[in-house]
C-alpha cells in the first residue's frame, strides 16, 4: 500500500521517523507556505501538484491544519478539498484520513467545510500511537469512492465563495474568458492569448465549480469534434471596437485583442480605471476616451466603479457612459453593445432599451451551471452582438456627415436614420419613404424647371439647357417605365430612338408628374452628377415607395440595398450642398 | 484603549461591504484612522494597522510594513477580496483575512471593544473567532500534548518535549491551568455546548 502522510511537524513524531512496516510504502510531505505565500489555494495548488505529479498513492494521511501556530485554520480540510476538486491529479477518489487531537464534531462545528468529515472516503482518528495507526489502517477499505459517491461528497460540501467574486469582480469574468480561451474557441492555425488564471484555476471555489459543472458534462466528450468556432469574426474588417470595462485585465482584454486582430477589426481598450478613485472623474475620462475615437462598436461594461454597488448612487457608470456615447449632440447613431457579467443586472431587455443599446451579452457564470452548448451559444451571442453593431455604424457615419452640414436637420434623412437604428424590417417602407421624400424635397425647394427649356438653382447661380435632353419610355398602360437624360445631344441621341420607344418628356401643365419626376430626375443628373444608372436607381426606388405605399406589402428592399442608395446616391447630394457653399 | 489604522486605497469598498449602518459606526469610532495610503513611518503608533493586502503588495511595501510592525510587536491585518483562507501567521501577530470578514459587523464589534475593554492579549485570535477565540489555544493546548505522545489522563514525558514546546506549554498552562488532554477536549466541548 503506498500513503502519503502531509504534514507540518504537528503529528506525533513517531509517524514521521518510525518504519511502518514492510508493506507500507510511506512518502512524506511537509506543507508549510511561506509568509509570502498569501493566496493559500494558489500554494496548495502548486505544492500538491509536484507531489502527485509522479506518484499514486492508496491513501492519503494528513492533519485538520497545516499551521504550526493555529490549529483552528483547519487548512487541512482545505488540502483535502483540493484533493477531491482537481481531477488532473488523479487522486480525486482516494480515501483520506484525517489524523489529529481534535474530535469530528468539534472541527464540523468549527469549520464552514467540516461537513466533507462526514463525506465518504473520509475518516478520521485521534490515535497518537503508530502501531494504532497502521492497525487501523489495515482494517480500512482503500478502493476508491464511485462517481456516485462522489456526487454525495459534492452535495455535502461548503465551499465559501471568495468575496471580491460575491460583489464587483464577479466570478463570471473569469470563468467566461477561460471558459471562450480554452474550450469554446478553435484556435488552430491562430495564436492563442496568454491569459493568466492560475491564481482563478487554483482557486477552491472555481474547482468546486468546474466539479459540479462537469457533472452534466460527462455525456460530452465528442464535443469538441463537432462544434469548432475560430477566433474571429467575419464581417468586421477595418472596424474599430472600444472596449470598457474595470475586468479588461482579467484576460479579456488579451483575448479580444486576439480576436479583432483576427478579423482586421482594431481594438482600444480603456485602460486608466486605476487612475481615478472618484467615480465622477473616472466617467469624465471614459466618456474623453470615448470621443477620441471613431467607434463601430463600444463594448461597455456598467458597473465599473465602487459605487455602482451602492443602491443609492443612483444610474450605474455604465448607463452614465451609455447616454454619453448615444448622446443625440454628439452622435446618437453610436452602437454601445453591453457586456457584463450575469449576476450584475437583473433584466437586462429593459436595461438595454433605457439605454439605446444595440444588444447585451451576459457573461457567462458557472454558478448558472453553464454546459458547453451553453458557452458556444454565449460565444455566438457576442459575435452577432458586435457584428450587428459594426454593420449598423455607417449610420453614426451619416450623422457625423450631417454635422454641421445644410442638411443636419433635414426630418426625412433624420427620420431614416432613426428607422434604419431599430434594425427592424416593418421599418423598411417608412425608410424607402424618408429617402424618397428627401430627394423629393429637394428637388421641389432647390430647383425650377422654366419653359422646359432649363433647370435653374433657385438658390445659386446655376442654370442648365435640359430642351430635348431629358427621354422617357412608356408601357402599355402609358405609365412612365424609363426617363434617363443626356448631356450632348449630338452624341447621345441615337441611343434613344423613337422606335425604341423613346420620346421626349412633356412639361406643360397637363403633365404635371411627368414634369415633376423630370425635374427630380434632371436635379440628380445636371446638378448632382448622377449616371444615367443611379438616376434609374431613384427612379426605381420611387416606384417601390408608390407600389409598397399603394398596395401596403413589405418593399423588397433591405438594409443593405438602402445603404448603397445613400453612399451613392443621398451622399453625393450632401457633399454638392457642401462643396456648393465653399 | 487599543488604536487601529485601516488602510484601503478604494474606501468606498468599506460603504459598501460593510453597508451603511456599519460603515457609520466604523466612522463613528474614535479608535480607528482611515486612510487610503500606507505611512510606513507612522505606523507603529496603532496597535492594530489592517490594510489592503493588493495596496501593499503593488507598492512592493509587504516584507518593509511587516519588519516594522514585528520589530514594534504591534498586529498586521492583512484582508484581501480574493482569498477566503483565514490565518494567523507569525505568532499571532499577523492575520490573513478575506474581506468580507474584516469588513463584517464581528470586526467593527471588536473594534469597539478595543474602545473600553483593557483586552491586552490575543487580539487577532478575538477578532477572528469572537467568543471562541480560547478554543484556538485549548486546541493548540491539545495538539502539543497530542504530537508528543499524551495520553488521555497524563501528559507526555518531558524528555520527550523540544525548549519550543516546552516553552509553549508553560504558557498555555499559564493562561488556562494544567490540564490533560480529556480536560482540554471537555473544556472545548463546553464552549461549543457539545
Amino acid at each position: 500500500m503506498k500513503i502519503l502522510l502531509l504534514h507540518n511537524n504537528n503529528v506525533p513524531f513517531s509517524f514521521i521517523s518510525e518504519n511502518w512496516g514492510d508493506d507500507i510504502d510511506l512518502e512524506i510531505e511537509i506543507i508549510k507556505p511561506s509568509t509570502d505565500d498569501n493566496d493559500y489555494d494558489v500554494f496548495v495548488s502548486h505544492q500538491l501538484e509536484s507531489i502527485f505529479s509522479s506518484n499514486t498513492f492508496d491513501l492519503i494521511i494528513l492533519p485538520y491544519s497545516f499551521s504550526e501556530y493555529n490549529p483552528i485554520e483547519y487548512t487541512g480540510l482545505i488540502v483535502a478539498a483540493h484533493i477531491r476538486l482537481t481531477p488532473e491529479w488523479n487522486h480525486s477518489r482516494k480515501p483520506i484520513l484525517f489524523v489529529g487531537s481534535e474530535e469530528t464534531k468539534q472541527v464540523a462545528k468549527l469549520s464552514e467545510m467540516g461537513s466533507m468529515l462526514f463525506s465518504p472516503g473520509v475518516c478520521s482518528t485521534r490515535t497518537n500511537s503508530l502501531p494504532n495507526l497502521i492497525g487501523g489502517i489495515k482494517e480500512l477499505s482503500v478502493e476508491d469512492i464511485t462517481d456516485s459517491e462522489f456526487d454525495d461528497f459534492l452535495n455535502r460540501i461548503q465551499i465559501p465563495r471568495p468575496s471580491n467574486y460575491a460583489t464587483h469582480h464577479s466570478i463570471a469574468n473569469e470563468w467566461a474568458v477561460m471558459r471562450w480561451t480554452n474550450v469554446i474557441i478553435n484556435w488552430g492555425e491562430y495564436e492563442k492569448p496568454s491569459i493568466d488564471s492560475q491564481t482563478f484555476t487554483s482557486m477552491l471555489y472555481f474547482k468546486y465549480l468546474i466539479a459540479k459543472e462537469g457533472v452534466k458534462e460527462r455525456f460530452s466528450r465528442n464535443w469538441k469534434k463537432n462544434n469548432v468556432i475560430a477566433p474571429k469574426i467575419t464581417g468586421i474588417s477595418g472596424k474599430t471596437i472600444a472596449y470598457i470595462d474595470d475586468e479588461y485585465n482579467k484576460g479579456w482584454g488579451s483575448l479580444f485583442s486576439k480576436i479583432f486582430e483576427n478579423s482586421g477589426a482594431k481594438l482600444y481598450i480603456y485602460d486608466r480605471f486605476k487612475g481615478h478613485k472618484n467615480r465622477k472623474e473616472l466617467i469624465l475620462d471614459i466618456n474623453e476616451f470615448v470621443d477620441s475615437i471613431d467607434a463601430d462598436c463600444y463594448l461597455l461594461d456598467l458597473r465599473l466603479h465602487d459605487d455602482d454597488f451602492d443602491k443609492n448612487k443612483g444610474k450605474l457608470s455604465g448607463h452614465i457612459i451609455a447616454d454619453h456615447i448615444k448622446d443625440p449632440k454628439i452622435n446618437r447613431a453610436r452602437q454601445v453593445v453591453i457586456f457584463s457579467a450575469s449576476d450584475k443586472v437583473w433584466n437586462m431587455k429593459e436595461e438595454i432599451q433605457k439605454i439605446g443599446a444595440i444588444d447585451y451579452v451576459l457573461k457567462e457564470s458557472p454558478e448558472a451551471n453553464f454546459t458547453k452548448e451553453d458557452s458556444l451559444k454565449n460565444f455566438n451571442e457576442f459575435i452577432a452582438a458586435v457584428k450587428k453593431a459594426c454593420d449598423l455604424s455607417y449610420l453614426k457615419d451619416y450623422l457625423k456627415l450631417l454635422k454641421g452640414n445644410t442638411f443636419e436637420t433635414s426630418f426625412p434623412l433624420n427620420n431614416y436614420i432613426d428607422l434604419a437604428l431599430l434594425n427592424n424590417k416593418n421599418v423598411l417602407n417608412s425608410c424607402v419613404l424618408n429617402l424618397n421624400v428627401f430627394i423629393e424635397d429637394n428637388a421641389e425647394n432647390r430647383f425650377e424647371l422654366t419653359d422646359g427649356m432649363n433647370i435653374v438653382k433657385k438658390d445659386a447661380n446655376w442654370k442648365c439647357v435640359i430642351l430635348n435632353k431629358i427621354k422617357l419610355k412608356r408601357d402599355s398602360n402609358k405609365k412612365i417605365i424609363a426617363i434617363e437624360c443626356m448631356r450632348d445631344i449630338a452624341s447621345e441621341a441615337k441611343k434613344y430612338k423613337r422606335t425604341d420607344g423613346w420620346e421626349d418628356v412633356k412639361y406643360d401643365d397637363s403633365h404635371k408628374k411627368e414634369r415633376h419626376m423630370a425635374k427630380m430626375i434632371a436635379s440628380l443628373f445636371y446638378y448632382y452628377g448622377l449616371n444615367n444608372s443611379d438616376c434609374a436607381r431613384f427612379f426605381e426606388l420611387r416606384k417601390e415607395r408608390n407600389t409598397s405605399a399603394h398596395e401596403a406589402h413589405l418593399t423588397s428592399y433591405d438594409f443593405a440595398d438602402l445603404k448603397a442608395f445613400f453612399d451613392d446616391i443621398i451622399i453625393k447630394i450632401i457633399m454638392k450642398e457642401e462643396s456648393a457653399k465653399i | 484603549m487599543k488604536k487601529i489604522l485601516i488602510v484601503d486605497d478604494r474606501p468606498m469598498r468599506q460603504e459598501n461591504q460593510l453597508g451603511k449602518d456599519l460603515f457609520e459606526k466604523l466612522c463613528s469610532l474614535d479608535n480607528i484612522t482611515r486612510d487610503t495610503k500606507v505611512d510606513v513611518n507612522g505606523i507603529t503608533q496603532y496597535d492594530i494597522v489592517a490594510i489592503h493586502y493588493s495596496l501593499l503588495d503593488n507598492n512592493g511595501l509587504i516584507k518593509e510594513v511587516r519588519d516594522i510592525l514585528s520589530r514594534s510587536g504591534k498586529c498586521l491585518i492583512l484582508f484581501s477580496g480574493g482569498n477566503p483562507t483565514n490565518r494567523i501567521i507569525n505568532s499571532g501577530k499577523e492575520a490573513l483575512v478575506s474581506a468580507s470578514l474584516f469588513y463584517s459587523k464581528r470586526t467593527i464589534d471588536f473594534f469597539e471593544l478595543l474602545m473600553t475593554d483593557d483586552i491586552e492579549h490575543h487580539l487577532l485570535e478575538k477578532m477572528l473567532y469572537g467568543k471562541n477565540w480560547k478554543i484556538a489555544f485549548l486546541e493548540r493546548y491539545a495538539q502539543l500534548l497530542w504530537v508528543n505522545g499524551a495520553s488521555m489522563e497524563k501528559w507526555p514525558d518531558t524528555e520527550e518535549l523540544n525548549d519550543d514546546e516546552i516553552q509553549a506549554l508553560n504558557e498555555l498552562e499559564k493562561e488556562f491551568g494544567h490540564k490533560s488532554f480529556k480536560e482540554i477536549n471537555e473544556d472545548i466541548n463546553r464552549i461549543l455546548k457539545i
